[in-house]
């Protein structure tokens, strides 16, 4: 059996963190937890992960300073970002997509939402 | 996790948005909404509609939605804080409450979202920038570095950056926003507070960066993530040196200082301290430090100040906060610490406790009842020996 892939989920709000990381860990894999975009940088440089789902709104490092750390980094070149917010505001995203962002799930996230953003990067068949 | 244990998240979020909501009642009269707050009081807001809509409650989503973007807006300096929206989002926090407890009014929830909708749209139309008025400890370096700038005509701005209080010293004092800030052409000024005053009696506080540039809020705000918003600064210079200006030991008639945005209890304030010694009166906050530590400058700093705790621009708690600083960093609070009264039209506990707790001798509830307030003078005046 293959060692399962692992995800980092991000947000600093444990009533949205916990449950999703609880779907992802369902759709068979790993996961750790990060409160702000501080903590995930010093997690991903512990751990090897295919993908973050990071909230957008945190304090001390933020979603969108996540995203511009992270694609200086070219180690992380391969590392799959997903925005989730429930700002649903069409600038968020624009932004979010030109700082490197591979995608973006509007909070709630639910089985739906998060099973086809998966597909549509290729973390699921 | 579920249904029953979120539902206990969202009464806590809600309590808590109440809570701030209330705070910035308090301090937010005309024109002189807390930044500090608004920024707290989105983050509430954005966190119970995220609550309610991982339970699919559309409604109540879509209320808090309304009051979000409405904070957005004011957080951005798209907006003013008004009475009408801090009462709204108070109505939106009772219905709330009722909805989770069963009571479900749906007819005054969909009004209420209504009436945020309106706000939104009329904000739009304006879609006047706000500039806030600020204020902090700044050192004699930064402050120079402030005139200098204001000289070659650059504008102010404050970002109000949200932070994890258990932050390290080290990510505190690199946080990636700093580099965005330079990078985006403004010049950053200074940042309160430091890591040692952080307050950690909540999990997130608020990092206030001034900074100056000649380029438009919008024009910076394109690179920075945080919102960013013209302010008016008042400087409150924190002195390196200790004064060497001896406070006089002669006698003289005391000196009183009076905080107090409100007319009625200015004039009747004004009127009873008069015959105790020399008043001077300012109106805010801000007002308040200026003038604290002009006296100290002046030698002369005041015996007695009567402080409201509901403030314009910066409240009377950390308006207390900052002169018993003052003080400390001059030796006044041994030499010679000022008595502080805090005045305060609510009978609120929470608030005077707080206050007892950041080093006020009295308080005084309005309006003044003429015995406490004798008492309360015979404890604090001068030539008492207590």
């Amino acid at each position: 059996m293959t060692e399962k892939k692992r995800i980092l989920v991000q947000d600093d709000t444990q009533m949205f963190r916990a449950p999703g990381a609880i779907l992802i860990r369902a759709l068979g894999f790993e996961t750790d937890e990060a409160t702000n975009g501080l903590e995930g940088l010093e997690l991903l440089k512990k751990n090897n992960y295919v993908a973050v789902f990071t909230d957008v709104e945190m304090p001390s490092m933020n979603g969108f300073e996540f995203v511009a750390a992270v694609r200086k980094n070219p180690a992380y070149a391969k590392l799959l970002i997903v925005m989730c917010t429930t700002l649903n505001q069409p600038e968020h995203i624009a932004k979010a997509k030109s700082l490197g962002a591979n995608g973006y799930i509007v909070k709630p996230m639910t089985k739906d939402n998060l099973v086809a953003a998966m597909r549509h990067l290729k973390l699921l068949a | 996790m579920s249904n029953h244990e979120q539902f206990n998240d969202i009464i806590d979020t809600l309590g808590l948005l109440e809570n701030i909501l209330l705070e910035a009642e308090r301090c937010s009269k005309a024109g002189g909404a807390n930044p500090q707050h608004v920024q707290i009081m989105f983050r509430y807001a954005h966190n119970a509609k995220g609550a309610f809509g991982m339970l699919q409650i559309e409604i109540c989503q879509r209320l808090l939605h309304g009051f979000e973007s409405m904070l957005d807006r004011a957080r951005r300096g798209q907006a003013e804080v008004s009475h009408a929206l801090i009462d709204a989002g108070l109505s939106a926090v009772g219905l709330l409450h009722r909805f989770a407890e069963g009571d479900v009014d749906t007819e005054a929830i969909v009004a209420l979202t209504a009436q945020f909708d309106s706000m939104l749209a009329s904000s739009q139309h304006t879609g006047q920038a706000q500039r806030t008025r600020s204020s902090f400890p700044l050192s004699r370096k930064a402050k120079g570095i402030l005139d200098a700038a204001q000289k070659k005509g650059a504008r102010t701005y404050m970002l109000n950056k949200l932070i994890g209080t258990q932050i390290s010293r080290e990510s505190y004092e690199s946080l990636p926003v700093f580099a965005d800030i330079t990078s985006a052409g403004a010049h950053i000024i200074a940042t309160w507070p430091p890591h040692s005053e952080i307050d950690r009696s909540q999990d997130q506080a608020v990092l206030q960066i001034l900074c100056a540039s000649t380029l438009t809020a919008e024009e910076i705000s394109g690179k920075v993530f945080d919102p960013i918003v013209e302010t008016d600064f008042l400087p409150i210079v924190a002195d390196e040196t200790l004064l060497q200006k001896k406070t006089s030991s002669m006698p003289r008639e005391p000196r009183i200082l009076i905080v107090e945005d409100e007319m009625v209890s200015r004039r009747l304030l004004t009127h009873m301290l008069d015959p105790h010694g020399s008043c001077d009166v300012v109106v805010d906050g801000p007002e308040a430090i200026l003038s604290f530590v002009m006296a100290i400058e002046e030698g002369c700093p005041y015996d007695m100040v009567f402080l409201d705790i509901r403030l314009p621009h910066l409240d009377g708690r950390t308006a207390l906060r900052y002169l018993r600083r003052i003080e400390e960093e001059r030796g006044l609070n041994i030499r010679h610490p000022s008595k502080v009264v805090m005045t305060t039209a609510l009978d609120d506990p929470k608030n005077i406790l707080g206050a007892f707790r950041e080093g006020c001798e009295g308080y005084l509830v309005k309006p003044f009842d003429k015995h406490k307030f004798d008492e309360i003078l015979a404890k604090i005046k001068p030539d008492h020996d207590s």
